[in-house]
């Protein structure tokens, strides 16, 4: 009998103070990835090529990030985005992790090398569509891009929406 | 408007200054950092505190990074094409839509705007020193402790 008023106790303190797990999520085409205090999706390889602008005449092999790889990923842009992990009372705040969702991961080998893009976007969640790239003209520094090297581990480019 | 913000010293990439927004906003927008990127080292300056990191980098994965940078110019269309000019009287962004060649926008600036702001790192290692103006923005960093001064032109 004590055993199960301690049982009863335990969940209820758990349930009391219960945070969302943030445990991966699989949609169509896509994972969820929680890694560094940021969350996002990876795009898988077969929908990656939509999202890299390839100039005419020229096709990319895409590769599906592993959830090392953007755990690597997000040490390096830390410098760059050092206010991007939430803590864990922000993310008590929300219902499921894609509310929580601030950046799109999608790889492609150019050149022999193995480049890891990034679309990030400050204001969060998952968007309507994960699979379909948006386009956006302005928006400021909520909006942001970065192509990481995945074999050096060296930042490429990084920049944050302004003029255009 | 937009160069008054990038006055403030909201951030720079590498070669590049972006304007965050064309809003009145306070200079400090959550999350902006200031990167000065320089042969091999990376700086990186708060701008809300002026607290200054100088973080070395590895010469040989900088031109890794140079090289790609310099592939994927060459392989990834980019949806806008951004021609800036300036003098010393006015500066103007056109912004061209790469399908079509059609006319984004084109914005000029004819009144020079000056603002300066200068700081010292908590460690007293370094200086930092910003002039920026509608046309052009500056940053030279004072490393007290070698004696080297670094400039960019953002």
């Amino acid at each position: 009998m004590p055993l199960v008023v301690i049982a009863i106790c335990l969940a209820l303190v758990m349930s009391l103070t219960h945070v969302p797990p943030f445990e991966t999520v699989f949609g169509p085409g896509y994972t969820t990835v929680a890694t560094q205090g940021t969350y996002g999706i990876i795009i898988d390889e077969r929908f990656a090529t939509r999202f890299v602008n390839a100039r005419e005449g020229v096709s990319f092999e895409m590769w599906t990030p592993s959830r090392d790889d953007i755990s690597t990923a997000e040490e390096l842009l830390r410098p760059y985005r050092p206010d991007d992990a939430l803590d864990r009372r922000t993310r008590s705040e929300f219902d499921s992790p894609e509310e929580a969702v601030s950046r799109t991961w999608f790889g492609s080998i150019v050149d022999g090398e193995r480049l890891l893009f990034v679309n990030g976007y400050c204001a969060g969640g998952l968007p309507a569509q994960p699979l379909i790239p948006i386009v956006v003209s302005d928006g400021g520094a909520c909006y942001w891009n970065a192509t990481i090297d995945a074999t050096a581990w060296v930042i490429i480019t990084y920049r944050e929406s302004g003029e255009a | 408007m937009r160069w008054i913000v990038v006055s403030c010293m909201l951030f720079a990439a590498p070669a590049t200054w972006n304007s965050a927004n064309a809003s009145t906003e306070p200079c400090r927008l959550e999350g902006t950092t200031l990167l000065v990127q320089q042969a091999d080292r990376l700086v990186i300056v708060d701008p809300a505190t002026f607290a200054v990191r100088d973080t070395p980098l590895d010469p040989e994965l900088v031109r890794r990074a140079a090289a790609m940078r310099q592939v994927l110019d060459e392989v990834i269309w980019r949806r806008w094409h951004v021609v800036r000019t300036a003098d010393e009287r006015v500066r103007e962004i056109t912004v061209f839509d790469s399908s079509d060649g059609s006319l984004v926008f084109d914005l000029s600036f004819s009144r020079r705007i000056e603002l300066a702001a200068s700081a010292v790192s908590p460690s007293h290692r370094f200086v930092i020193h910003v002039q920026a103006n509608n046309v052009a923005s500056e940053a030279t960093i004072l490393d007290a402790q070698s004696g080297d001064s670094r400039f960019a032109t953002i």
